[in-house]
């Protein structure tokens, strides 16, 4: 098994708890975040809210205690009882450090003071100053933010008195008092509170220097956007103080004045609940993998191990040792499974032992077929190797039977006359060598033999004592007790027949009797063979008998007519030429006649004898090198004669510069005097033209006549051997009718062919096509 | 003095053809019956020309020019092969056995004259 299952198992579960958490945390961080964040916007928002309205209160207060000192007609009051009431007001409000009334003109009346004297009736115009301006057309004035003494905020307001001519009191009002607790304000560990007038500049902060400076905060984003006109409360809730530091801001504003207090909380320290939660969650993460990964493991090794061992059983179960068994105790379905497996290996081991069995048996089967099948091939080789002789083969066919028959013995017999006489013997069941044995029923192969049918007797001494008594007799005297005997047949009957035999009683099998009569048709085979082969050996050395007799009968033939003709012919040429004497006129002519019926007889003798020769295939070409135009002149020359007595024409017609050919020359002279001493014989008038010419690389000889014609009909049949135009033509003119005949063999043995254009009254054409060099070729007679 | 030329022939006709032909143009003639006499003649008379017939009985013209040829008083003696059949290879085997002529069978007498002379004058 590769690794994959335990790790796959471990990764799946740790996967899947680690997702649980992971989804867990984030929503419950997320919740967490967005709890945290509202509360601390809500608690910042509070402070600031509640600061905002201490501010208001207070200023609110004084106008109010302001309004309630200057009543209706309290400017026409004695001066002393305004600075009495002044102080009664100072004393009230600590935080006023002077108020001065202003009539209605806005001339000074009186100043009363804690830190100078007071002052009456100064008449100091202050009508242009924004507080009185201010406060006679909306009542009250609130003046922007000063420090005095560079540390102490102060502010100052008017209030418009009531009444007519009310005219106005300026206060100057510490702010220390009120805002200092604003500064002081501490929300968390880092948290802090500031506040801003309309302008955006500070007022009030923890780091009083910034406020001194009268840093301008607007450029805060939470500032500006607070300031806005009619910027709504929100503003961003996330931002940036001075620092850069990233806060959560909450701001309340103070309408009377137009200040704005600001709460804010570095966000860091605001998420410090959050970061909380996420590090009990990481926790909490890790001791779930820890937990899941062992869980996981262990669960997975549950699973696996058995997989495992099923998966090593498996495998030598698969490696063929199929005795093996798996041994899973799970108690689940993978034991169920494993026991499955245990069944399947069984039946596959069962199965796999009869196959086994099964390929045995058919193995030696097959080696058996084999073998004997070698046998067999073995007797054909033999049989091959020994065309002439028989015994070797009988030796191989007796040896093989007894061998793959499963006999102890085997012995070939054949019949000759009344007699069976062995011829082969294999084994250790002793005959007399060259046995013979009577041809009849009394023994197992008289009786195969003469039936021509296999005797099998599995057991002699079962036999009726009248049964082959020869058989039951010899097989006593040597311990035969079991016989089987096929007849070799040849066409229906037997020639002879094979016997096996076996000391011990059985019977022989279906196949062995098979195989046995197989052999038996071998040894026929061979006998038969070895018959015909003989025969043919007969046949051919009679047939070279004969055609050594036929030659010789051609060399005899030739002389034997020769020789007499040779006498005739000498003899009347000496006589004619007055060798013995005179000659009387009368007996000269007969003398001629003498001659020439010998010379007509001595052509019919050359033709008939090339003939034979070229049919016996005995015609060789001499091939030497020749000049068709001497040939040509020779013929004429031999012709010339000839032609002068019939009185015709003889031309001839030779084309320039013809190469030096290569062929027979005798024997193409002898064709092209053929042709021309035809074409003088058959034409009565006209001439006889004699054309030679070459095309690529052949000669054309062409030999014209302007004699009767030859009809179609006669021009398929003229190189025929025999024919003639017709018979009277024959006997008119003479000749053998072989001339056509062996001018066509020749020149066919040159390579070459020749034909005949004709049309009866318009003479004839033969023409000769020869290869200027011509390569003999074999057998063409044939 | 006459020439001798010996006639090797067991024709008797075909020997008195030549007898009387070339005896008549002053040739000395002797005669053999067969290939053995004729060889014997032939170291007997040590003839100018030998006229050798191919077929004989005893000894055919073939042995006889075979060992009128092996005889080295002998082989000079020009030897005509007059074959009375013209199967394919008898010239050849004619001059393979030493024959320095070849005339073939029926000749006519006076073209057999007609090489005689030609041959020895």
């Amino acid at each position: 098994m590769k690794r994959g299952l335990f790790l796959k198992y471990v990764v799946l579960f740790v996967g899947l708890v680690t997702g649980v958490l992971v989804i867990n945390a984030a929503l419950d961080l997320y919740f967490v975040y967005q709890d945290n964040r509202r509360a601390s916007i809500e608690v910042q928002k509070e402070k600031a809210e509640a600061a905002a309205q201490r501010i208001e209160l207070f200023v609110r207060e004084i106008e109010h205690q302001i309004g309630w000192v200057t009543q209706a007609q309290w400017a026409a009051q004695p001066v002393e009882q305004r600075r009495t009431d002044y102080r009664r007001l100072q004393r009230q409000v600590p935080a006023i450090t002077e108020l001065v009334q202003l009539d209605h003109q806005g001339h000074e009346q009186l100043r009363v003071s804690r830190i100078s004297p007071d002052v009456i009736g100064s008449g100091t115009d202050r009508s242009t100053e924004p507080a009185f301006v201010e406060a006679m057309a909306n009542r009250v004035y609130f003046s922007p933010v000063d420090f005095h003494k560079e540390s102490e905020p102060y502010l100052t307001m008017a209030v418009a008195h009531k009444g007519k001519e009310g005219g106005v009191t300026i206060a100057e009002v510490n702010l220390k008092l009120i805002l200092d607790p604003i500064s002081g304000i501490k929300i968390g560990r880092e948290g802090y509170a500031y506040v801003v007038d309309r302008l955006g500049r500070l007022i009030a902060h923890p780091d009083i220097l910034l406020v001194l400076r009268g840093t301008d905060m607007s450029r805060l984003a939470q500032v500006a956007a607070a300031l806005k006109p009619q910027g709504n409360d929100s503003g961003p809730v996330d931002a940036h103080n001075l620092a850069g530091v990233s806060v959560l801001s909450a701001h309340a504003a103070i309408p009377a004045l137009n200040w704005i207090v600001f709460v804010e909380l570095p966000t860091a320290e605001a998420q410090q609940p959050v970061v909380d939660a996420g590090l009990r969650a990481l926790a909490l993460l890790v001791l779930g993998l820890l937990i899941a990964g062992l869980a996981a493991a262990l669960l997975a090794r549950r699973m696996v191990v058995p997989i495992r061992t099923m998966q090593a059983g498996a495998q030598r179960i698969g490696g063929g040792d199929l005795s093996h068994r798996l041994s899973i105790k799970t108690g689940d379905e993978l034991e169920s499974l494993a026991e499955q497996f245990n069944r399947s290996a069984a039946a596959l081991e069962e199965s796999y032992a009869g196959l086994e069995r099964k390929v045995e048996d058919r193995t030696a089967e097959l080696r058996e077929t084999l073998e004997q099948q070698t046998a067999t091939a073995e007797v054909l080789r033999v049989i091959s190797q020994s065309p002439t002789d028989v015994q070797p083969v009988l030796k191989a066919v007796s040896a093989a039977a007894r061998r793959f028959c499963g006999a102890d013995d085997a012995t070939i017999v054949l019949r000759e006359g009344a007699e069976l006489l062995q011829v082969a013997h294999d084994g250790g069941l002793a005959l007399v060598d060259d046995a013979r044995f009577p041809f009849d029923r009394s023994s197992t192969i008289g009786h195969a033999t003469i039936d021509a049918r296999t005797i099998h007797i599995p057991d002699v001494t079962s036999l009726d004592p009248s049964e082959y008594a020869l058989t039951q007799a010899l097989s006593k005297e040597v311990g035969v007790r079991a016989l089987l005997a096929a007849p070799m047949l040849r066409e229906d009957s037997a020639i002879g027949c094979i016997l096996l035999r076996k000391p011990e009683p059985g019977a022989f099998t279906a196949r062995q009797i098979e195989l046995l009569e197989t052999f038996a048709a071998q040894a026929v085979i061979a006998i038969e063979n070895v018959r015909l082969f003989t025969e043919i050996q007969e046949k051919s050395r009679q047939l070279e008998i004969a055609s050594q007799h036929k030659s010789q009968f051609l060399a005899n033939m030739s002389h034997e007519l020769r020789t007499p003709l040779n006498a005739i012919i000498g003899y009347t040429e000496m006589m004619a030429d007055g060798l013995y004497g005179d000659v009387g006129e009368k007996a000269q002519g007969v003398l001629e006649r003498v001659q020439s019926n010998g010379r007509h007889l001595l052509g019919l003798i050359n033709d008939v004898l090339d003939l034979s020769k070229i049919e016996a295939g005995q015609l060789v070409l001499a091939m030497e090198d020749y000049s068709v135009a001497d040939m040509v002149a020779t013929v004429m020359a031999a012709t010339e004669s000839l032609a002068r007595a019939e009185n015709l024409e003889l031309k001839s017609s030779v084309a320039p510069g013809l190469p030096i050919g290569t062929g027979d020359a005798r024997r193409l002279a002898q064709v092209l005097l053929n042709l021309v001493g035809n074409a003088i014989k058959f034409t009565d008038q006209g001439g006889v033209e004699i054309h030679a010419a070459q095309v690529g690389d052949r000669f054309e000889l062409s030999v014209v006549d302007s004699g009767s014609g030859i009809s179609p009909a006669d021009q398929a049949r003229i190189f025929d051997e025999f024919q003639q135009v017709d018979n009277t033509s024959t006997r008119k003119k003479g000749g053998t009718g072989l001339g056509l005949s062996i001018s066509r063999r020749i020149v066919e043995l040159h390579g070459g062919g020749i034909t005949v254009e004709s049309e009866l009254g318009k003479g004839s054409t033969f023409k000769i096509s020869i290869p200027v060099n011509a390569q003999p070729l074999k057998d063409a007679a044939q | 003095m006459s020439k001798k030329i010996l006639v090797v022939e067991d024709t008797e006709d075909n020997r008195q053809i030549l007898r009387d032909l070339l005896s008549r143009a002053g040739y000395d003639i002797i005669e053999a019956n067969d290939g053995a006499e004729g060889v014997a003649k032939a170291s007997e008379h040590k003839p100018d020309l030998i006229l050798m017939d191919i077929q004989m009985p005893v000894m055919d013209g073939y042995e006889a020019t075979r060992l009128i040829k092996a005889d080295p008083a002998l082989k000079a003696i020009p030897v005509i092969a007059v074959t009375s059949y013209a199967l394919s290879g008898d010239e050849e085997k004619a001059r393979t056995a030493g024959c320095d002529g070849h005339i073939a069978k029926p000749f006519s007498p006076r073209q057999m004259l007609a090489k005689v002379r030609e041959i020895i004058g």
